[in-house]
């Protein structure tokens, strides 16, 4: 099974017989973080997050390719490290002929890919999206133990976990101001969401969590203004590429009731994945109001 | 006698229409997330009802009253025009082709250089569509000819608008395909009654001049030519409007469908079918169906911003399809 032609080969067999033999098995591996053996030297990510989680944990040519979107400069914080390795699509092909032992991906993206690397017996291991600082810590854990390196995880946990204490005391403690997140096509985010935790360890109260919404949701101008948060948070992205769903964030309507000052405009990178260096989204947000009442 | 009281069943239609005009935009002005009386935010009321009035509510309604009757009124020229009760811009593919011509305008980057050139890029998209659609069509008035062409057109445009907002950068780019299939009046602003405006008042006063020669062309093509009516000059003013208007129209709000179908089929019995009538009645007609179904939409599903073409499609669709079995039972 070593070249891509017989991976391939085994790939359309396993279509036509349907059958799903090795499925068990390869889902045991990826539950499961407690067998030894020999560390991953040839890993694969497909997923932003996971790209990311991986670069800053693996060992140096540990990762043999992460997805395209790793090397954007306008989505991923790692960019110019992740531009060193090669690129996948996620699609099926591309990946066996990588040759990996361990491929790594989100579990809302890729599905179907993963799926078909599943049923030919490849060792795939799921990440589901951080929703929480305390999920950021799992999946660092979890990425240590599926490289082996949960030394360098456990690093960069108490390094997470110094810096969020160090914010959290500096943040204001008497009056918190409301803050809401508006998005391109009016769309803003509910409570239990990574974007609540961010916003209210930086010392705001959290507007969508605030009017009980949950995950994305849209929230329309009007519904905005009177709801009146002190602050209204927008990713710098949606403006800086022509789209009419960027429009609303500059409606004439709201630039005349939030006036510049009470505009907080964030950088997405650091927003779109849960990773050790959710911190300098908090610390971005933390600066940009610095007189809060702290 | 019965001339006469036609005589003035005409103004009596046009006053009943233009007064639910005007009761519908008072009710979209009011209808919102929450209820607001536009009386009391003229001489006070909070700060942000007067913003939400003033910045909201007004584009929005502005902007159904003219949408509305430009494509009510176009979808009376057309099929007066054309002598073909299925002609109207949703149908003929001109709102779809508006529709690319404002995408490409949006992401091929000349809207950041100049705000008009939205209305203008998608009136050129119209502009390009009628006139294929005329050299497709040719003089043969023949329904079958005349909608398959505009199906092509609607399907073709519509497939280049998604490929452009596949290919854009912007993550959101591709959820916008809905709005510029389905059409939305949500969250616009007095910007886009600027941009839209002055193109909508010149589009009508264009297809307005039409209605002399439509009269006549109701008595035939021989009968028209020996009354004076210049056929060219007639077309020409319909193309141009049509695709000024509708243009305009398409790039504010998307391409919304059926109003100019089954508004002219409605009120063409109670104008004693003359077209010439017909035109001033489309347009006040067209103005209500779109500011009814506007508030429609903001009454089913509040803050879900359920698009307009759905609700437009629902009521038009079922219509459209009895259309077509009378034409059917007319031709049997």
């Amino acid at each position: 099974m070593s070249s891509p032609a017989a991976s391939l080969l085994a790939a359309v067999l396993l279509a036509l017989s349907g059958a799903g033999v090795w499925a068990g098995e390869s889902a045991g591996v990826a539950g499961g973080s407690g067998e030894v053996g020999p560390p991953p030297e040839r890993v694969v990510s497909m997923n932003l997050c996971t790209d990311q989680l991986a670069l800053l944990v693996a060992a140096p040519g540990q990762l043999r390719a992460l997805s395209h979107l790793a090397s954007d400069e306008t989505v991923s914080v790692l960019s110019a490290r992740a531009r060193a390795l090669p690129r996948n699509h996620g699609l099926a092909e591309e990946i066996l002929r990588l040759d990996p032992d361990l491929v790594i991906a989100g579990t809302y993206t890729t599905r179907a890919t993963v799926n078909l690397l599943k049923r030919l017996g490849v060792r795939v291991a799921e990440f589901a999206p951080a929703r929480s600082f305390a999920d950021i810590r799992e999946n660092l854990t979890r990425m240590g133990a599926l490289l082996q390196r949960e030394e360098r995880a456990r690093a960069l946990a108490a390094t997470f976990d110094r810096e969020l204490a160090r914010l959290r005391t500096g943040t204001r403690d008497t009056r918190r101001p409301v803050l809401g997140s508006y998005a391109a096509n009016s769309y803003t985010t509910g409570g239990g969401t990574l974007e609540a935790e961010i916003v209210t360890a930086a010392g705001f109260r959290h507007l969508g969590t605030e009017l009980g919404l949950s995950g994305a949701t849209r929230l329309p101008l009007e519904s905005l203004i009177v709801a009146n948060p002190d602050y209204v948070m927008s990713w710098r992205r949606w403006t800086a590429t022509p789209a009419r769903s960027g429009e609303i964030l500059t409606h004439p309507a709201l630039q005349k009731w939030f006036g510049p000052e009470r505009r907080l405009w964030s950088d997405d990178r650091y927003w779109i994945c849960g990773a050790p260096f959710t911190v300098e989204a908090v610390a971005a947000l933390v600066a940009a109001v610095p007189g809060g009442g702290s | 006698m019965t001339g006469g009281r036609r005589g003035l069943r005409f103004p009596l239609l046009v006053a009943g229409l233009a007064a639910l005009v005007a009761g519908l935009f008072f009710l979209s002005l009011a209808v919102g997330q929450v209820w607001i009386d536009p009386v009391s935010t003229l001489t006070g009321g909070s700060a942000a009802d007067r913003l939400i009035m003033a910045e909201i509510r007004l584009p929005r309604a502005l902007l159904g009253l003219m949408v509305g009757a430009i494509l009510g009124l176009s979808g009376a020229v057309l099929q007066g025009l054309l002598r073909n009760p299925l002609a109207e811009p949703g149908l003929l593919g001109v709102s779809a082709s508006a529709s690319l011509g404002a995408v490409l305008a949006i992401h091929g980057g000349l809207v950041a250089v100049h705000a008009y050139a939205l209305p203008l890029s998608a009136l050129v998209g119209a502009l390009l569509s009628v006139v294929l659609l005329q050299a497709l069509v040719g003089r043969s008035a023949e329904i079958l000819t005349l909608i398959l062409a505009g199906v092509a057109l609607t399907s073709l445009a519509g497939a280049l608008t998604s490929l452009v907002l596949n290919l854009s950068p912007n993550p959101f780019a591709a959820m916008e395909i809905v709005f510029w299939m389905l059409g939305s009046l949500t969250d616009r602003s007095m910007v886009h009654v600027g941009l839209a405006g002055p193109f909508i008042l010149v589009g009508a006063g264009l297809l307005f001049m039409t209605g002399r020669a439509l009269e006549a062309l109701s008595l035939g093509q021989e009968v028209a030519r020996s009354l004076g009516i210049r056929m060219g000059r007639t077309r020409a003013l319909a193309v141009l409007g049509t695709a000024l208007g509708v243009g305009a129209a398409t790039a504010v709000s998307g391409a919304i469908g059926f109003v100019g179908l089954i508004v002219p089929h409605l009120l063409r019995p109670l104008v004693g079918h003359r077209p010439g009538r017909l035109l001033p009645v489309s347009a006040l007609g067209g103005a209500a169906f779109l500011l009814a179904a506007d508030l429609l939409v903001r009454v089913i599903l509040p803050g879900r911003d359920l698009k307009l073409g759905v609700v437009t499609a629902i009521i038009g669709a079922p219509f459209f399809l009895w259309l077509l079995l009378g034409l059917k039972r007319r031709a049997a």
